[in-house]
């Protein structure tokens, strides 16, 4: 027989989506996973389709991403895809943003949003451009530690970056803060998990480190096997 | 100005090629990483000119990426002509608190006391631009001293690795400005993959010498030949019009579109400008490009490459077809025969 493949869409409207294609096949690769991985590109609301087991939201604009999504008629679509639990979904920076319950300096008169994660989202929250930064984040999570039982960190890029800065389900799982130096500050929440729902404030693509990559790799593994 | 920029450390360092480094500094702003990749993150988008809060709004209701903080768009600096400088920055600030997209802006060539103002403005990149008036003859700024990351034009591999050198973390072709004739930008981008097409071609040792001939960094050339592109970002700029010219310049590959004069230079701005956003994303779709080129108004006038001969000087002493083979066939080129390049 031979061996069964998994399909991840990844949704092309617009940033850096070639980064996470190259970042998956690597993960996969190290992995060693039994199944093909196939990358399919979704650029429209015919590609959303329930042959696809994950779906990654990059990093671009999310302004410019919602716009094109409710103008192409994707918005129902996608909600659907993604609330199905068997589905596996990842959003990185404005893909953080677009599965936001609720967003935070929005666009003048708000902007259009996908939702899935009952979270509060800040965009640009780090500030402009300039303020954008490499800065190791503590995960808080043990599967992504790079040896088993070590705390560890992982060098977050943030770029124009959002932030986690109200959580408000307890089905919401923290991943990931930026540890501040003074122990009465907890850390800005910078990735969380809502059940098949991962999401990154910051670019794990932009990495050499495929740990995030692997980790939505195995959430995807995991719900095959059930 | 980030000092950690400023050690020279962050040379070009290309996604999912490098190591995590460095463990003791915690929060690091201004690194090549970071620059590169704001441009990594504006890909498959669409960054338009704007000359005040009223434009830049419909650039974002459009779903432009980004736009670009101007005084006058390059066609209307073409036919005033004059000293073409920086805006102003209270133009700039009233764009910036305008919109939540990145708003870029542009500095003369070689002014890095314009560039520096621009940082201090908190603009998102900065454009060191032919289309305004070059400020220095002979050098670009140094752009690895800054935070902020900048986008550069370029004609062809040469000019572009040159500038990734100084610390562009973006380039875009120069193509013509304000003409509203792709000609130029299809030119460009087409030289460009074409020495790079050349430069895989090569093996390890034809390499050195085809980096003297472009008059670049050998690391930076043999970078490009690796990946069989250029190592960071590239958009097409100068010149486009309409959704069939991103279309076209998409599937020359570049990674997305400046649009100038283009889109508030036609006669349904709000329609031209929607389309163009959409046309980036649906650039290999022509059933969707019909639909997308409806009823959009007439186009900018615009001025043919035919009827420009003669009005400014256009490549320089040489023309840019024998630039390109005169490097190509390691005949002899000597210094200072390019326009500022």
């Amino acid at each position: 027989m031979e061996a069964s493949s998994i399909r991840v869409g990844i949704l092309e409207i617009q940033g850096g989506f070639s980064e996470h294609r190259t970042a998956i096949l690597k993960a996969a690769e190290t992995l060693g996973m039994k199944e093909k991985i196939e990358i399919l590109s979704v650029r429209k609301a015919a590609d959303i389709s329930p042959a696809l087991s994950g779906l990654i939201i990059p990093g671009g604009e999310s302004t410019t991403m919602g716009l094109f999504i409710s103008r192409n008629n994707m918005a129902s679509s996608l909600q659907e895809w993604i609330q199905d639990e068997k589905h596996i979904t990842w959003g990185t920076c404005a893909g953080l943003i677009m599965l936001a319950n609720e967003t935070e300096k929005q666009k003048i008169g708000g902007q259009p949003l996908i939702g899935g994660l009952d979270i509060v989202v800040s965009r640009n929250y780090f500030g402009r451009q300039v303020n954008s930064f490499q800065e190791k984040v503590k995960i808080m999570d043990k599967s992504l530690f790079s040896e088993a039982n070590i705390p560890d960190h992982f060098e977050g890029v943030f770029i124009r970056a959002p932030a986690v800065v109200k959580v408000t389900s307890p089905k919401v799982t923290t991943l990931a803060v930026l540890s501040q130096s003074c122990s009465d500050n907890p850390g800005v929440i910078v990735a969380v998990r809502q059940k098949n729902i991962l999401g990154t404030a910051f670019h794990p693509e932009l990495t050499e480190d495929l740990r995030w990559h692997s980790y939505f790799l195995k959430m995807i593994a995991s719900v095959q096997v059930d | 100005m980030s000092g950690l920029a400023a050690t020279g450390e962050s040379d070009v360092v290309v996604t999912n090629l490098t190591a995590v480094k460095d463990e003791n500094v915690s929060r690091k702003t201004g690194t090549f990483k970071v620059k590169a990749g704001m441009a990594q993150m504006a890909k498959g988008g669409i960054i338009m000119d704007v000359t005040n809060a009223e434009e830049a709004r419909i650039a974002e209701e459009a779903g432009a990426c980004a736009v670009m903080a101007l005084e006058r768009v390059p066609a209307d600096i073409r036919r005033q002509g004059g000293v073409a400088r920086m805006t102003d920055p209270l133009k700039i600030k009233e764009i910036m608190n305008a919109v939540t997209i990145p708003v870029m802006a542009k500095t003369r060539i070689g002014h890095f006391a314009e560039a520096q103002i621009l940082e201090a403005l908190g603009v998102d990149m900065v454009d060191e631009s032919e289309v305004l008036t070059v400020a220095d003859e002979d050098n670009h700024i140094d752009k690895h001293k800054f935070t902020v990351p900048f986008v550069c034009g370029a004609r062809d591999l040469g000019e572009a690795l040159r500038r990734i050198s100084e610390g562009a973390a973006m380039i875009r072709t120069k193509g013509e400005a304000g003409t509203g004739d792709v000609a130029e930008a299809v030119r460009h981008a087409r030289t460009i993959n074409r020495q790079i097409r050349i430069a895989e071609a090569m093996d390890p040792t034809e390499l050195y010498e085809y980096a003297k001939k472009l008059r670049v960094p050998i690391e930076l050339l043999r970078k490009t030949a690796e990946m069989g592109r250029l190592p960071v970002v590239n958009f097409a700029a100068g010149g486009i019009a309409t959704p069939a010219d991103v279309s076209l310049l998409m599937q020359l590959g570049v990674d997305g579109v400046f649009v100038g004069s283009g889109i508030f230079k036609s006669s349904c701005p709000k329609k031209r400008a929607r389309a163009m956003a959409q046309a980036v994303t649906h650039y290999n779709e022509p059933a969707v490009l019909a639909q997308l080129s409806e009823d959009l108004g007439e186009a900018m006038f615009g001025i043919p490459h035919n009827e420009r001969q003669g009005e400014r000087r256009r490549e320089g002493p040489i023309g840019e077809e024998m630039k390109i083979w005169n490097a190509t066939l390691n005949m002899c080129i000597t210094s200072n025969i390019y326009w500022h390049s």
